[in-house]
């Protein structure tokens, strides 16, 4: 079977203009959000020199997550107990767990002036994940039983920067022992469930390592993670050659009359359409094995003169 | 002798239906709509959500389906998408007739088409839904912000009876 690859590309890539101010940081504080301005300042040179703010990670959780000045949320249960739930953000289905996490990563990024929007797209992955039940409600795009629009079987992969990465996080130490779900790893490094994310794969491996009770690792975070960039190209879509799954067209092309006076005549008619159901199926008209429907013919003639009498 | 046939009659009808079960006829129904606009918070993670619901109406229905049981065979899918929007996903989940939760979701893309046959053999009858979740991370211009869809969505239901 030929493959045929292509990029996927709804959107072009987009470079975020809000990324963080370069302000001086106190991390690890209490959970509160505290900011000391010197308002007495010329410009916004000195403004930013002599400001400092205070974060604590889990009030940047809550702020990033939940918005400004917002309390932290209940969690949510799953998609399973309630379908309307699919119209909620993920984050609400974060667990306590996953929130001290993000809080403590958060902490991190600021601390090491990485950008925290690399954290917010990390947990609006998990979020997901915990959404739809831990990924027991969410089927995968390589299962086999999805076609393009002609009949053509497809399957999704990675770029292969992101298969690199994928594979080095699967196969590292750090992935034993870290503190990120282990069935949201297998998740969202498995191409077929990862089609929606929002995670930076790179930016992943480095949570995973420094979350694991395993990691020495002091070192600052790479500067390539100080700017977020958007990244709509995070999989390729492959279509298979031959067509296999058999799509029925409809090649009539006259309009249904929806009009109240037609639907009023087929909720009349739907009793007699019901009879002409039974009987139909009593003949046997549906019945393509003449034997059977000569058999059942026989036996309706039989038991018709009774009837007649 | 007229117990004896009463008897045999059910026995006929309960043949003919199951015989009419084994030599399904195939049918579907295409069903439209266009999303509401998407209201983007301005909190980075928080992005915004949005859903399209498309149903079969009765009058969809094949009139010599009946109270035939149907089921799903294949699901074709066409998704608008939002313009404005930034790092867009799309799930199209499956609810059974009048369930308010849906047996599964899979992932498809905006502004694109398919067919699915993951929900083959659900059952199908007036009261089914297929739910569109469309999602974004961001838009552009100042959050907050409504954001809207560049046109419609389309679903056709294959289904047997």
């Amino acid at each position: 079977m030929e493959i045929h690859s292509s990029v996927n590309s709804v959107g072009s890539r987009y470079l975020d203009s809000s990324t963080m101010t370069p302000k001086t940081y106190e991390a690890g504080k209490k959970a509160s959000f505290t900011e000391n301005k010197n308002t007495n300042v010329i410009n916004d040179k000195q403004a930013q020199a002599s400001s400092t703010v205070s974060i604590s990670g889990r009030a940047l959780m809550i702020a990033k997550l939940f918005g400004s000045g917002a309390k932290e949320p209940p969690v949510l249960p799953s998609v399973r107990t309630n379908g309307d739930y699919l119209g909620v953000s993920p984050q609400h289905f974060l667990t306590h767990e996953d929130r001290n996490l993000l809080a403590d990563m958060y902490e991190l990024a600021q601390e090491q002036g990485a950008d925290l929007k690399y954290v917010s797209m990390l947990a609006g992955d998990l979020g997901s994940y915990r959404q739809h039940d831990n990924g027991s409600m969410m089927g995968n795009f390589n299962d086999g039983h999805q076609y393009d629009s002609e009949g053509r079987l497809t399957t999704v992969s990675f770029t292969d920067a992101d298969a690199a990465t994928a594979e080095r996080i699967q196969n590292s130490d750090a992935i034993s022992s870290t503190r990120i779900d282990k069935g949201f790893l297998s998740y969202i490094l498995d191409p077929g469930y990862s089609i929606g994310r929002s995670s930076n794969f790179e930016f992943l491996e480095q949570m995973v390592s420094r979350f694991s009770t395993n990691d020495n690792d002091t070192s600052p975070l790479d500067p390539k993670f100080s700017t977020f960039a958007y990244n709509e190209n995070k999989y390729i879509m492959h279509t298979a050659d031959e067509v296999t799954l058999n799509i029925p067209r409809d090649t009539s092309s006259a309009e249904e009359d929806t009009s109240r006076e037609a639907l009023m005549a087929d909720a009349k008619d739907l009793p007699q359409r019901l009879n002409l159901s039974l009987l139909e199926a009593f003949i046997g008209k549906n019945d393509e094995k003449p034997s059977e429907r000569s058999f059942l013919t026989k036996l309706f003639d039989w038991l018709k003169p009774s009837a007649n009498k | 002798m007229k117990i004896f046939k009463s008897a045999l009659l059910g026995l006929a009808f309960v043949g003919a239906s199951i015989s009419v079960n084994a030599h399904a006829t195939d049918a579907s129904i295409t069903t439209e709509s266009t999303p509401g606009r998407m209201l983007v918070l301005g909190g980075e993670g928080i992005g915004g959500v949005t859903r399209s619901h498309l149903r079969p109406a009765r009058h969809d229905f094949p009139k010599d389906s009946g109270l035939s049981s149907k089921r799903v065979t294949t699901i074709e899918w066409q998704t608008t998408w939002y313009p404005e929007a930034i790092e867009q996903s799309v799930e199209l989940c499956y609810f059974r007739p009048y369930s308010r939760n849906h047996v599964g979701c899979i992932q498809v893309s905006p502004n694109s088409s398919g067919s699915t046959t993951h929900f083959s053999g659900q059952r199908f009858n007036e009261g089914t839904e297929v739910q569109l979740v469309y999602r974004a991370k961001s838009a552009t211009g100042v959050l907050p912000r409504h954001v809207a869809p560049a046109g419609k969505d389309r679903v056709v239901f294959h289904f047997s009876y």
